[in-house]
Parts: C-alpha cells; structure tokens; sequence
C-alpha cells in the first residue's frame, strides 16, 4: 500500500524554517545557500565539532544537495572544510554514505515510513544526517585534523 | 529590548541569538550593520560578556563573516543565529555545555571495558597475547556486537575448530590472574577448594576446546529441557527472555550460571541443581529418582531460590524423560560418570575418573564467552538478577525510538526486539528483513 509521501518541498520548506528558526538540538545549523533558490536544492550546513577531542570549539562548514528524489533518497553531502575523516574523500570532501548510518539505510527508512503514518520527529532530514555525521565524528574524535579554516580546494 | 542601533536610518531587524550555553538574546539592530558589529554589541557584559574575536556567529547553515552587512544574509524577523565560542586561547572552563560531555579517562583501555571491576581480561588484552591471531572475528557476535544471543552451537564449534583459539584458550588458562579472576567471580566457585585445580586440569581444557563437547552440551541440554523440546535452559548470555523461558531456568542460569556445576563430594543441594541429575535419574537401576537430592541444602545454599528451582526442573524432567534419556542410546557423557551409575545421584564426584564436577552446558557457554572476550553485560556479570519485568516495560525506550520511526505494530516490535535482545538496530533489521 502506498500512502502519499509528504511532497519534497513541503518537507524542505519545513525544514528550512526549523533550520532558520534554530530549533533543532543546537549542534548544528543549516539553511539554503541561496535564499532565493526556490528548488531548494542547495543547502549549507554547519557542524559544532563534538569537544573533548581534536573537533573541539572547530566549526565544520558542508554542502547539502537535496536532489529531486529527496526525502526517498538521501542528500549527497560535502564537507567543505578539511577534515581528516574515514569515509570523507580528501578531494572534495564527499562523504560517504555507508559511512553514516543514517546515510546508508536511508532507502530503507524511507520505504518503511512510506508503509506506515508518519512519526511525530522524522528520522530523515537533513538535521538528522548533520547530527549523525557529528556523532561519527564524535567516534574519530582523536584523529589530527588539519589546520582550523582550510577547506577543499575546489571551495576556495 | 528596545536597543537602537548606532544607525538608526535604516531598516531594523529582530532576531535571536542563541549562545552556546542555551541562553537566548533578542536583539535588534540595523540590517546595515555589520557582523563585527553584532559581535562587539554581544560582548557587552549584559549579554554574552565575551570578546567579539573569539564569537563566532552563525546564522542558516553559514559562518558569518566579520565584514559583512547583516543584510548580506537575508535575515528573518525572529529567526536565530548561533553563537559559538571559538578555540583560541580557550582556556575558561566556563562554557562546556556544546553537548553531551562523556569523559574519555573513564573509559578504560582494555577491551574488557565495561564487562568487570576486577580487571577480567585484562591478561588476555595485554601486550602479552598481541598479535595472537585469536580474536574471534566480528561475525562471531551477529549484529550487534556480542549485545544479542550468544552464537549459535555451530558458530562456537568453529570457532573452537580453529588451533589459534584453543591455544589462546590454553594460555588463558596458564595465566594465574585469568583463574583467580574466574574463581573470584562466582561465589561457587570461590568456595570451592580445588576449583583451580578443577580450572587448569587437562581435562576441563579438553572440555573447553573440543568442538564435539560443545555440540554435545548442546544436544544435553535439548534432551534436559523440561518440556522435551524448546530451549531448556537458557544460556547465560540469552536475552531472548520468552514467558516460557522465563519461567523455567531463567533465573536460575542468570544468577548463576556456575550453579550447575555438581560440587565434589555431592554435596546435596549442589546434585539438587544439577542438571545432570535427570540422567541419573533415568539410569539408575534402583528407580530412585533424585528429588531428595533437590531440595538438600549444602553448598548449593549460595543461590538458595535457584538451585531450588532447578531441582524442581530437573524432577520434572526425570519423571517425564525417565525412560526416554536412558535410551538415547549416544549418550555423550556417559563416559564422565564412569562406568558404574547405581549410586550417581548421591556422589557423582565419586564416580568421575577425574575427579571433576560435571560442565554445565551453561558453564561452557559462560566460558566460551568469556574467553571470546567480549561476553554480553548479562554473562560478563553472573550475579545481575534476571529481568522479569514485561517486555513494554522493559523494551519501552526501544519502542518509543521505534515508534519514531514509524514502526507501530507493537506486537511485531515486541517479537523483533526479542529476538535482538533489545537492540533497537536489530530489531529495525528484522522488521525490515522479516516483512
């Protein structure tokens, strides 16, 4: 049985005032790179990195793109500012989806909440997928990272 | 908050900033502004109190700039910026509150972390067995990491088929701290006189690295379940905690899984508890069955309510499979009480060439998790008391997480967090796999 999935834009139109708003769990933010962007495709996100580890009082800043497909596929996401992460290419910092968990079943996720009403919190947004990428780093925390503020070369 | 901005000519924006300790200001402030002047204005000691250059404020995803307008970034009335402190010269302590704050030096080094106070495998973890090519692999525990059912009856039996785990086995058993550990550990044990010798004897290493003894344990403990078919009694590690389940050994193996061991010298209550007193039962000539034997005090008073109760199991069990255990014609652990059974169920030690107690097959599932390395909370702990609570009780924070993602049938929810023992990823596994 399928039942309507909550429209692309009016899920990201959601998303995008929680995100200006700053109503979500305040370790990170995000918002459109352009305001004007009415696709709402192009998204940047920030990541508090998670202290007690080489992240501390670091603010990782990422590039979202919620493609067409968006929720039912996952947004494929960059790190814009260097990171020495497992999983995060050191070209243009892509990360890999079967890096993060919540990445990596997304699909799957997707197929079940579509089989069923829909939660109260959504398990996908693009909020989720930043606070799982911090936790993943929050796992490598002791890793040596590049200097604070260099960023990918094809973002400079 | 009626703050007039140093402009006034223009058009004035509301927002919030929301600091990193949670604290929220409302400012309002000309859109012509720039950032560094938003940041010297939140360094005023009736805001944030800290220097404007160690403030970094972020507003919809993006890092803001200090030279900027703030009309650069299309602010919204009443939307929020984030203020965080940057890392320069960080010394004050007085902003920790970023998020959940775990302390690494609490965590210890070893693999044993969080299985023991007393230091249980650190002897196996040590400089001394790296790069012992024995650590079972990461499928050896399933899903979840060693947090599930322990493994299968086939997956120990080939772990135990390979040389390096038995050896390692070996060299466990030769390191003095590893069987004081164990000794110490569970009171049974601890009271017994010969348990070293009993641990460190040939023949219990023959015991604990023969795969054909596990696959026989297991094939016991089928032929003991009080029923006749279904598990028995669970295994220590086993969180699978169906009613039934529940009812019958559950506890007695949780709290203590050395329990079953017979103690020498039959001391009553221990032949109570033991397992093994069906078999006696069924093959003893006299068609004296045990019961006396179950409700004898002795050693067996350690864990008092256990052993009782699986005395009474054990009776049920030699009435119902009297005859039927006596036939099973292969019976693997005939040889272990030697050849003369009449009088088995009042001193087995006596009849045992090695003079041991009989293994449990919980016993050898508790060692083999242990030696495994990463025994499951449940296993690594023999004392905790069995979780007798209902299921919605017991899974509640699993459920709700479940709900959130949309799964609401809570039958299956229940079932499939059963059969991960409470893993919530399990469970989402299985609803996924199983629909």
């Amino acid at each position: 049985m399928a039942v309507a999935q909550v429209p692309r834009n009016f899920k990201l139109l959601a998303e995008l005032e929680k995100g200006e708003k700053g109503m979500g769990a305040g370790a990170c933010s995000y918002g459109l790179e352009d305001p004007e962007d009415i696709f709402m495709t192009h998204w940047t996100g920030t990541i508090w990195g998670p202290p007690h580890g080489q992240h501390e009082n670091r603010i990782y800043e990422l590039k979202m793109e919620c493609g067409p497909n968006y929720p039912r596929e996952p947004p494929l996401i960059h790190f814009v500012s260097q990171i020495n992460l497992p999983g995060v290419n050191q070209t243009d910092g892509k990360v890999d989806r079967n890096a993060v968990a919540v990445l990596r079943d997304w699909t799957r996720i997707a197929n079940e909440l579509a089989k069923n009403p829909r939660p109260k919190e959504d398990p996908l947004s693009l909020e989720a997928a930043l606070i799982a990428i911090r936790k993943y780093m929050e796992e490598h925390k002791k890793l040596p990272q590049p200097p604070e503020g260099s960023k990918y070369a094809m973002y400079k | 908050m009626a703050e007039t901005s140093e402009t006034g000519s223009d058009v004035q924006i509301t927002f919030k900033v929301k600091s990193a300790s949670d604290k929220i200001h409302i400012i309002t402030i000309s859109e012509a502004s720039t950032v560094l002047d938003l940041k010297n204005k939140l360094a005023g000691a009736d805001y944030e109190d800290i220097p404007a250059e160690r403030q970094r404020l972020i507003y919809s995803g993006r890092v803001m700039k200090n030279d900027d307008a703030l009309s650069v970034y299309k602010i919204k009335n009443q939307n929020t910026i984030h203020m965080v402190k940057s890392a320069a010269s960080n010394p004050a302590p007085t902003n920790t509150s970023t998020s959940s704050a775990p302390t690494p030096q609490a965590i210890p080094q070893n693999m044993a972390a969080g299985a023991s106070a007393n230091n249980l495998l650190a002897g196996l973890t040590g400089a001394r067995f790296a790069g012992h090519a024995s650590l079972p692999s990461r499928d050896l525990f399933g899903a979840d990491g060693g947090m599930g059912a322990p493994p299968s009856e086939d997956a120990i039996a080939s772990m135990l088929s390979n040389p390096a785990v038995a050896q390692s086995m070996n060299e466990a058993l030769n390191n003095p701290a590893f069987v004081d550990h164990i000794i110490q550990s569970n009171p049974m044990l601890a009271n017994m006189p010969n348990a070293r010798e009993m641990l460190q004897s040939p023949y219990f290493r023959e015991m604990m690295t023969n795969p054909e003894a596990m696959r026989m344990a297991a094939r016991m403990r089928r032929m003991m379940a009080p029923q006749g078919s279904g598990g028995g009694f669970p295994a220590p590690g086993v969180t699978d905690s169906t009613p039934a389940s529940a009812a019958t050994g559950d506890s007695a193996a949780a709290q203590n899984p050395f329990a079953a061991f017979g103690l020498p010298g039959g001391a009553g209550g221990a032949a109570g508890a033991n397992p093994f007193a069906s078999m006696f039962g069924g093959a003893n000539p006299f068609g004296i069955p045990p019961p006396a034997a179950g409700t004898g005090a002795g050693a067996g008073a350690a864990t008092p309510p256990a052993s009782n109760q699986t005395g009474a199991a054990a009776d049920r069990s030699a009435t119902a499979q009297a005859g039927n255990t006596a036939q099973q014609p292969p019976n693997p652990f005939a040889a272990l009480f030697g050849a003369a059974p009449p009088q088995g169920a009042q001193s087995p030690a006596a009849q045992n060439p090695f003079g041991l107690p009989p293994m449990s097959p919980e016993a050898l599932q508790q060692m083999m998790q242990m030696f495994g390395g990463m025994g499951s909370p449940t296993a690594a702990a023999p004392a905790a008391p069995a979780d007798t609570r209902p299921p919605e009780e017991r899974y509640a924070d699993q459920l709700r997480q479940l709900n959130e993602m949309g799964f609401y049938d809570f039958d299956r929810n229940i079932a499939a967090l059963r059969r991960s023992g409470g893993s919530v990823q399990g469970a989402i596994e299985h609803l996924l796999g199983g629909s």
